[in-house]
């Protein structure tokens, strides 16, 4: 899915708004739906945009998607126990898969052995090791996105990125992903 | 490729919002923009004030209106909880535990005392999300437990537990369910995906919806809380009241009926459901000591516990996270403190508050409480059966 373009200029709060939402609405579903489920999703990303409306944009504080993701990933964060399902499940699933090869509905979900590893090990990351790392991998968003999105300094988006990676990692084991092949 | 690339590209994606989903969205935006120009209408000073925005900016979920609003209402709540203010708390000296330390010196002078019946008398006040005629508002659950544990094991002992509906936590949430036509049940507020079932409509006002007793001899005389296995008031006047003593003690029974073997630091810090128990002032301290060198124990100072009274405010669990739900929220971690009475070393409250915020709950609000009501300890009465109280064989 292409990345709508990013809207450096500040928005007039209520005309700007629109365009806002037309551009990124589909994006902040996305990353809400992967962290939580789809049904979620809907009802959530529909309160990111409310959420965003209602607090004004203040361009000092960066670009308007690490803005957007910041305010979905502080509403993500009341579904914590959720989302740790979510990534547990995934695992079991992926397990599952793993020894049972015909089971095509698993083996959509849990693409490969490495899903399972990876969820096992988001899982088991701190709430704030995880944000960072979603915030990077599904919203691809920069180390000073990250930042200006959930308002630390960019040196902890690194420091909490390298603590996220090498417990990846370490959940890979013997896995190198460099070899792995998707898609 | 990394492990971030190989996380967005092996995790399941998820398809795009319908266009049903996309204008249930937009029409809610569309909602808001429309009130919010018909306020600006009334109020245009009150909007697009290029300060007022910078500091609106961030994680506010609802207008700063209703914010203030909010942490007004819970700020009001937790005054209204606590009966008289709270004092600001009282920074602990360099060695902090100290506190506790002289509360035990002076605890351990204290007179054995008895009685026919050991009485917990507990109020028990949570806060609850409710809902009612599209208001959103907070309310308060009062129920009250009694428990009497007999000395003599020839006499019966008896619990209580009763439940009342719920009511308004502060003004502003009163004036909410007003607004709503005073309904008599509202619905709670439950996180998504809660089953229908599992959420029901709650009554609200003081009448009593439930009471019921136990009442029967313990022939063996063990009590009720078994939490350290199966005691009697014997075995409890007998606790050690040297460290070294009480700390065996401690371990040994704690790990009965446990699987693995725990660790001091996971069972040390369980001597504090003693203070709950009826030990001699002589244990108490000993008990007091032991915590007071444990790392997990923070005196936070002098503070009022929720029902007014002053006490020393300490954190026995300092380290050891919580999380419960608060309406929408499936997690908000919670931070567990224990008011001591100032003379006696006995638990006036425990006390709960939220360790975040989230919607119409502020960080460091109040979310549930115990507090021992004035009366509980050793006594010679003795209990009567309950009025309009149904007799059941066991608590659920």
């Amino acid at each position: 899915m292409a990345v709508p373009p990013d809207l450096t200029v500040p928005p007039d709060p209520r005309a700007g708004f629109e365009q806002i939402f037309n551009a990124h609405f589909t994006e902040i579903h996305r990353y809400i739906a992967r962290r939580l489920s789809d049904d979620t999703a809907d009802d959530l990303a529909a309160e990111v945009f409310l959420a965003a409306y209602r607090g004004g944009y203040d361009a000092s504080r960066g670009g308007v998607r690490p803005w957007l993701y910041g305010i979905a990933t502080h509403l993500v964060a009341r579904h914590r126990r959720t989302e740790i399902r979510r990534w547990k499940a995934l695992s079991r699933a992926a397990e599952r898969a793993e020894h049972d090869p015909e089971d095509a509905a698993l083996s959509r979900v849990a693409a490969g052995e490495l899903t399972g590893r990876l969820a096992e090990a988001l899982a088991g990351l701190n709430r704030g090791d995880r944000d960072v790392v979603l915030l990077s991998a599904l919203g691809e968003l920069s180390h000073a996105e990250v930042a200006a999105a959930l308002q630390i300094p960019v040196g902890t988006v690194a420091s909490r990125l390298n603590r996220a990676r090498k417990k990846l990692r370490k959940a890979l084991g013997e896995v190198n992903p460099l070899k792995e092949s998707h898609g | 490729m990394d492990e971030l690339d190989l996380l967005a590209r092996s995790l399941p994606d998820a398809p795009p919002p319908s266009a049903e989903v996309v204008e249930r969205a937009r029409s809610r935006l569309s909602a808001a923009q429309l009130s919010a120009a018909q306020h600006e209408l009334t109020r245009p000073s009150l909007r697009f004030r290029p300060v007022r925005r910078r500091f609106r900016w961030g994680w506010t979920l609802g207008t700063a209106v209703v914010t203030i609003a909010v942490v007004m209402a819970v700020v009001t709540l937790v005054s209204n909880m606590t009966a008289v203010p709270v004092p600001p708390p009282v920074l602990a000296p360099a060695r902090g535990n100290d506190a506790l330390r002289r509360l035990a010196d002076q605890v351990a002078k204290l007179p054995d005392d008895s009685g026919a019946y050991w009485r917990k008398s507990l109020v028990d006040d949570y806060l609850v999300r409710v809902r009612a005629g599209g208001k959103t508002f907070n309310a308060l659950g009062t129920p009250r437990s009694e428990f009497w544990e007999p000395h003599d094991p020839k006499d019966p002992v008896q619990t209580q537990h009763e439940e009342s509906g719920l009511r308004p936590a502060t003004p502003e949430d009163e004036r909410a369910w007003r607004a709503a036509g005073s309904p008599a049940k509202v619905q709670r507020v439950c996180t998504p995906g809660t089953r229908a079932a599992d959420c029901p409509k709650v009554p609200m006002g003081a009448k009593r919806v439930d009471c019921r007793y136990t009442r029967a001899v313990e022939p063996d005389g063990v009590l009720g809380d078994r939490r350290f296995g199966d005691l009697t008031m014997a075995e409890l006047a007998a606790l050690p009241t040297d460290d070294r003593g009480l700390r065996d003690w401690v371990r040994a029974h704690w790990d009965l009926g446990r699987p693995g073997k725990q660790t001091d630091d996971e069972v040390l810090p369980r001597s504090r459901h003693l203070l709950e128990m009826a030990i001699r002032p002589a244990a108490r301290a000993a008990v007091l000591r032991l915590l007071a060198d444990l790392p997990t124990t923070t005196v936070r100072g002098r503070a009022a516990d929720p029902l007014g009274r002053p006490g020393l405010e300490v954190d026995f669990i300092k380290g050891d996270p919580s999380f419960a739900e608060f309406g929408k929220d499936d997690e908000v971690t919670e931070h567990h403190t224990t008011i001591l009475d100032l003379r006696t070393g006995m638990i006036l409250a425990d006390v709960t508050a939220a360790g975040e915020s989230t919607e119409g709950l502020p960080k460091g609000a109040v979310m549930r409480y115990t507090a021992w009501a004035p009366g509980s300890g050793w006594t010679d009465d003795r209990p009567e059966r309950p009025r309009g109280c149904r007799a059941v064989r066991s608590m659920p």
